[in-house]
């Protein structure tokens, strides 16, 4: 092979990836509720090679591809040519364990496969010798590298001594704890500390993070026991870093979007002190292109984020590259895709392009240099320790403390009642059902303590208002039955008063704010406002909902249906620095909707 | 919990815990350092060698004529191949030929924590390593940062260079807290070295390896992570390299191997010839310890079954 790729992925593949959506709940990039693909094109007469990869290295291979099957390649004078998918890992792992579809719902049944972590090909083994089947993921290569650290605006950072100071988890957990918050250091305009995490049952960064969290209550680098996990001190620890989350939610894009926004609008120290993300992240942030989907022209943030690598330690995404032994892998697909694996892997100026694109190259005969570096705010010399994943039993009570430890939430569930949810939503129920049972089921994702309240609007439910208060934000563990027998009995009618009702539910949890949970208004409506005017002014709701930078109230919109306003509601989201989420097929509404509960 | 999110956690969770090595995933044996399918094609039959033999039998193939692949222990490599491998890896069958090359049992080391291991010890040998087994760099005179003490090894019961490295370091009884410092775990020296390299020391501050294996990789870790320096246990293991093939024009390649031309090629990539010293050694290489006696069958079966016991 004699053609490299450079850094900039075409035009074309950047509209298609820009379209691209979530199926999965592993490492997540972007949130819906559809399966894109990219658009891949193989001449006529040639064999498909396609390949599964996990989201944050879409752009990276589907360039890497785009070269490949430049340089004409053959297996045996048969031409072959290489496709891109994306599927995240978890969900892949579990479509190859339990058989790819054959509708082509899911794209091709790939011949080769690039999870984030070579864990998920260990585990897909696992599960299909549980099943009594071959293992289909075996020798391996790692395309690329990124360790887990704490993102943080360079102030802040350097305000803790960074780069020179060690910094880790028990400064975080002094951070939070400290009334002063950020005046401790100095800087009283920077408010309390504010973490970013991301949920452990939804992100390998969150589950990774959270590992790190018990490791360093303990001062161990490996070998973390159920006593360990089951400690008061580790309790304690764990309790006071959780206790910073600004939200959780199920990826680190939430975080980073919601950084960059806050930066460019002029706020940038005070949405998230740190966030735990990929190494890699920090640098598609400082591009201005979180997302990492090859913006032309994005504008980087006023502030740059650093990494600090925490000094007792972290975990690596690896990307490996598997030739699954499966059934469908003929000898010229497997010949194809090991063409390609080496392509990707042994050719340094494709492994100077996976640095390029802020991966640490997965060939050790390639240097780490730009853009990994210390004029980026990172360190490749770090991190200094891996942490040992812990043991099975205990990494299980691990995370089940979490759910115990984690930040409670306090939440208004509002839910669009209007006339339109009682069309047809899908396997001949009604939208209304379909959504009842999404928040039946979420209630499960809640803890005892989270205070949960339940409102629901359409038009002129209350006299004039819009909205009727059902069950007011009280202890989930008090209030579950009546929330489920409220729900149960809700029928659909009126308009959509969507503003009024969100401003009221805003107030409503800000007249009750309490610093020590996160405070959300869960927002669920298929339409976009038709109230009466002036009742559906954006302007003056967004100014409104982000009149507060202090003690702000996350509004977590979940578009619904395809007749959804998500240009509306992703504003609204935007000004409270949360996350829209989309359903646009009614029928998925129940997975969107555990995406949400997420967060808390 | 939801059923949905009980899988998921239960997905998650089983990656990690696989990923720590519970179930180890098996890494390619092919070095990534330049295209291992093919180097050089030419009129010789191809060269198939051990995992962690690539990049050298990579130099000697252009003088060769022969490209060059990676022999998977115990497989059957087919008619006209020259599989360069030691005689344990070999398949039934395949008659092994004379051996061709060899390579000591050494030990490389991140620079920074061998100075400070040399700094308690004098020498970096497995006493030293022994010494460390179990404890904090903190403990050792090291940075708190740098964690626990952590070795790395190749899998003893997969390669018959694994078992080598892991009889020197084994030599003596298992001491009871190596299980607790053995970090990394590969597949074979050469998937060691690559794993060595991507993780820096952050995985492994010191592994137990062939030379030639560790040879390969010298000259990249400036650019991984720091610089490897390399020590010799003494006495320690050595691992002999046997040329074998059945075919057409194996034989010629075989006699080419042992050809004083070709092994003048083998100092410099870190391979000693099968008697005598080597020309031109690598940089950073030295002086190994003195050669252990042959394992016996009963030797080897005790070293597989500590292996499998940690």
């Amino acid at each position: 092979m004699e053609r490299s790729v450079r850094r900039k992925p075409a035009a074309g593949v950047i509209t298609a990836l820009t379209a691209l959506t979530l199926t999965a709940c592993i490492q997540p990039e972007l949130v819906d509720d559809g399966s894109g693909l990219p658009d891949a094109t193989v001449p006529a007469g040639c064999v498909e090679i396609p390949a599964a990869v996990s989201s944050e290295k879409v752009t990276l291979l589907t360039s890497l591809a785009e070269a490949f099957n430049a340089t004409d390649p053959t297996v045996d004078g048969q031409c072959v040519a290489v496709t891109i998918q994306r599927q995240a890992s978890g969900k892949a792992t579990s479509l190859l364990a339990e058989g790819w579809p054959e509708d082509g719902s899911e794209g091709p049944a790939p011949v080769l496969w690039s999870p984030a972590s070579s864990a998920w090909g260990a585990v897909l083994n696992h599960r299909l010798e549980q099943q009594g089947q071959a293992p289909m993921a075996g020798e391996f290569e790692r395309i690329m590298l990124t360790p887990l650290v704490l993102a943080m605006p360079r102030p802040l950072a350097e305000a803790l001594g960074w780069p020179e100071a060690d910094i880790g988890w028990s400064d975080i957990l002094q951070l939070a704890q400290n009334e002063e918050g950020w005046g401790a250091f100095g800087h009283p305009e920077w408010g309390p500390f504010r973490l970013g995490k991301t949920n452990p049952n939804f992100s390998t960064s969150g589950l990774s993070a959270t590992i790190a969290i018990y490791y360093a209550a303990t001062g161990k680098t490996s070998g973390l026991t159920l006593d360990d996990v089951g400690s008061s001190s580790a309790a304690d620890f764990v309790r006071g870093v959780e206790s910073a989350a600004v939200h959780y939610g199920d990826t680190t894009l939430t975080f980073l979007e919601n950084m960059l926004r806050e930066d460019l609008a002029g706020r940038p120290l005070t949405y998230a002190s740190a966030v735990a993300v990929e190494e890699v992240s920090i640098i598609a942030y400082n591009r201005g292109d979180p997302a990492d989907q090859g913006l032309e022209n994005p504008t980087p943030p006023n502030v740059p984020l650093v990494a600090v690598y925490p000094k007792e330690g972290t975990l690596f995404s690896d990307n490996p590259a598997y030739v699954l032994d499966a059934p469908w892998v003929d000898g010229v697909s497997r010949q194809g895709a090991e063409q390609f694996r080496d392509f990707v892997v042994d050719d340094p100026d494709n492994q100077a392009a996976v640095l390029e694109f802020g991966f640490r190259p997965g060939n050790p005969a390639v240097a780490v240099g730009e853009p990994i570096s210390v004029a980026n705010g990172l360190n490749p010399s770090q991190p200094d320790t891996e942490l040992q994943v812990p043991a099975p039993a205990v990494l299980a009570a691990l995370v089940d403390s979490w759910e115990t430890y984690r930040k409670t939430a306090r939440v208004i569930m509002v839910f669009d009642v209007s006339g339109s949810m009682g069309d047809l939503g899908g396997g001949g129920l009604s939208k209304l059902a379909l959504a009842k049972q999404a928040v039946l089921a979420s209630l499960d994702e809640f803890k005892p303590d989270d205070e949960v309240g339940l409102w629901i609007f359409s038009t002129e439910l209350n006299g004039n208002l819009d909205y009727l208060e059902l069950v007011p934000p009280s202890p989930l563990s008090q209030v579950r039955g009546q929330i489920e027998q409220t729900v149960a009995g809700l029928v659909a009618d009126g308009g959509t008063g969507l503003y009024d009702t969100t401003r009221a539910a805003v107030q409503a949890v800000r007249d009750g704010f309490d610093p020590t949970k996160i405070n959300a208004v869960l927002l669920l409506t298929d339409g976009m406002c038709d109230d009466n005017p002036p009742g559906c002014d954006l302007d003056a709701l967004l100014r409104f909902l982000s009149s507060t930078e202090r003690d702000v109230v996350r509004v977590f919109p979940v578009a619904y249906g395809a007749d959804a306003s998500v240009t509306e509601l992703g504003a609204i989201a935007d000004a409270t620095s949360a996350r829209l989420y989309t359903a646009s097929d009614p029928l998925t509404i129940e997975r969107v909707f555990e995406q949400v509960v997420s967060n808390f | 919990m939801s059923g949905w999110r009980a899988a998921l956690v239960a997905a998650v969770v089983g990656g990690l815990i696989l990923a720590a090595g519970y179930l180890i995933p098996r890494i390619s044996d092919r070095s990534p350092t330049a295209p291992s399918t093919t180097v050089t094609a030419g009129e010789a039959p191809p060269l198939a060698c051990s995992p962690g033999l690539e990049a050298a039998c990579r130099a000697l193939a252009p003088s060769l004529g022969s490209e060059v692949r990676t022999f998977r222990p115990g497989s059957d490599p087919g008619e006209g191949v020259v599989v360069v491998a030691p005689a344990a890896d070999l398949p039934a069958g395949l008659e092994p030929g004379p051996v061709v090359a060899r390579s000591p049992v050494a030990i490389a080391a991140w620079l920074e924590r061998a100075d400070i291991l040399r700094a308690r010890c004098g020498v970096v040998d497995l006493a030293c390593l022994a010494g460390a087994y179990g404890r904090s760099w903190e403990e050792l005179g090291g940075l708190d940062s740098w964690g626990d003490f952590k070795i790395g090894l190749a899998d003893a019961t997969a390669t018959e260079s694994g078992l080598q490295a892991w009889r020197v370091v084994a030599e003596d009884g298992v001491p009871a807290a190596l299980a607790a410092s053995l970090r990394l775990r590969s597949a074979d020296p050469g998937s060691l070295m690559t794993d060595l390299l991507l993780f820096g020391a952050s995985r492994a501050d010191a592994v137990v390896t062939t030379e030639v294996a560790i040879a390969a990789q010298l000259p990249n870790a400036p650019g991984r992570g720091g610089v490897l320096v390399v020590s010799y246990p003494d006495p320690t293991a050595w691992v002999e390299y046997v040329a074998a093939g059945r075919g057409r024009g194996t034989e010629d390649l075989i006699a080419r191997l042992a050809e004083p031309e070709i092994r003048a090629l083998m100092g410099p990539v870190g391979l000693r010839p099968p008697a005598g010293d080597p020309i031109g050694l690598a940089d950073g290489l030295g002086t190994p310890g003195q050669p252990l006696p042959p394992a016996d069958d009963s030797t080897r079966a005790t070293l597989v079954g500590a292996w499998n016991d940690l």
